[in-house]
């Protein structure tokens, strides 16, 4: 037997069709529902970045305790926008006490009503943020990040949109030389860690793994990243350790109990 | 695009390529079941996409390469629970459950296969993947997709000259 082999056929006839499909409902409502986690998810991570000195943490509105990203006390100098950072509320769009609104741009996302959404550029004494809110009748969503350097709302809006619609970005890390990680455009490596002690569901010997913590598009993010079979997974994990080290022992604690961080 | 929009074009898809998508699962995976929750996984996460992918026409790539991504975490939460032997050393123990009268020994030779082996022969020589689709839906470089190929067509011919 030699090239003569028809592989395409051999392989298609080697396995049949499979049980029958689950309702096609099902799958949609699955994945309305994974938007909706997702979107819920991202405003209240980056409204998890903004927990004040007490510790006391705070998720964007409506609140989902198992989709808020664990915060973890941080003295922080830094000033922390509030969680309800922006807000609708009598007819118009509100922005918590102390921050100021420099620049509005009105339903980005090109909602009807009752939807609304709206993108801001706000500030509070010398930090600067951009905002993009949305509301519906029973939920809101914000998502919110420092002013990157040298950026514009609009700009940071494509991406912001992006994000709302859960739409694929490139992978903000990769392996350059052995296990030390290089950064994608418009991505920051604030701190990095070779090889972390990590259980062995995370990653076996001699495969190569990190975990940074990371400026993306203005956005701190932790991530942990394995090469398994020539593949490089990137998984991000927003949330608030006062280290890469303390988030490495969260990490290990998810893998030691099965669960994971995907 | 309004959500109406959306959900019309997304059920058109899944409901024309559930079944490719899921025989692929299959191929990967050699279970039913699993297949079944790989597929909901990939069209999950599809749907979280579903703007920009549908936009670029990449729906099957990108359902792929979810399918074969999420088949490495699946395998890994495997290793955690049930401790299987060695990829490569100790031979699966067929699945009871599984629908075995569909399968045929070519089947189970590709099961047998160690796991980027697997995926490269489907991908180049059942789904007519180019050697450069390959290696960028697997992440890897032309030079390993063609080794795997090799080293898999050559167990797998082996295979079916011992089943003739």
């Amino acid at each position: 037997m030699t090239t003569e082999v028809d592989w395409q056929e051999l392989i298609d006839r080697s396995f049949g069709d499979g049980p029958g499909h689950r309702p096609v409902e099902q799958r949609l409502a699955a994945g309305r529902r994974a938007l909706r986690r997702r979107r819920i998810v991202v405003g209240a991570a980056a409204v998890a970045l903004t927990v004040a000195a007490g510790g006391v943490a705070m998720a964007a509105q409506p609140s989902d305790p198992r989709s808020v990203a664990p915060v973890i006390e941080q003295p922080d100098n830094r000033p922390h926008p509030p969680a309800n950072l922006v807000t609708w509320g009598d007819s118009e769009w509100q922005v918590a006490s102390g921050w100021t609104i420099d620049q509005r741009i009105p339903n980005p996302m090109g909602y009807e009503l009752p939807k609304r959404s709206v993108a801001l550029e706000i500030h509070n004494g010398s930090v600067h943020r951009y905002v993009l809110a949305t509301v519906d009748r029973s939920s809101s969503a914000v998502y919110s990040t420092r002013v990157p350097e040298g950026t514009i709302l609009e700009d940071w809006l494509v991406a912001a949109k992006q994000n709302f619609d859960g739409e694929p970005q490139p992978d903000p890390v990769s392996f350059g030389a052995g296990e030390t990680l290089v950064a994608a455009d418009g991505v920051t490596i604030l701190d990095q860690l070779p090889h972390p002690n990590l259980p062995a569901n995370f990653a076996s010997d001699g495969e190569r793994t990190a975990a940074a913590l990371i400026d993306d598009h203005g956005q701190e993010t932790f991530v942990l990243v394995r090469e398994f079979d020539g593949q490089v997974q990137v998984i991000p994990f927003t949330g608030h350790f006062d280290s890469l080290q303390a988030f490495i022992r969260f990490a290990g604690q998810q893998y030691d109990s099965g669960e994971g961080l995907l | 695009m309004t959500r109406e929009d959306r959900e019309a074009a997304y059920v058109d898809y899944v409901v024309s390529r559930q079944g490719y998508l899921r025989r692929i699962a299959y191929a990967l995976c050699g279970d039913w079941d699993r297949a079944d929750d790989l597929l909901q996984s990939a069209l999950v996460k599809l749907y979280v996409a579903w703007p920009r992918v549908h936009r670029d026409g990449r729906e099957d790539a990108y359902a792929r390469q979810i399918l074969v991504r999420t088949n490495i975490d699946a395998h890994r939460r495997a290793w955690h629970r049930e401790q299987p032997g060695l990829e490569g050393h100790d031979e699966a123990t067929p699945d009871p459950t599984s629908v075995v009268s569909e399968r045929s020994e070519l089947f189970e030779a590709l099961q047998r296969l160690p796991e980027m082996q697997r995926k490269v022969v489907l991908f180049r020589h059942w789904l007519d993947l180019s050697v450069e689709q390959t290696a960028a839906e697997l992440g890897i470089g032309t030079g390993t997709v063609k080794s795997h190929t090799s080293r898999g067509l050559a167990a797998l011919q082996a295979a079916l000259a011992g089943t003739v």
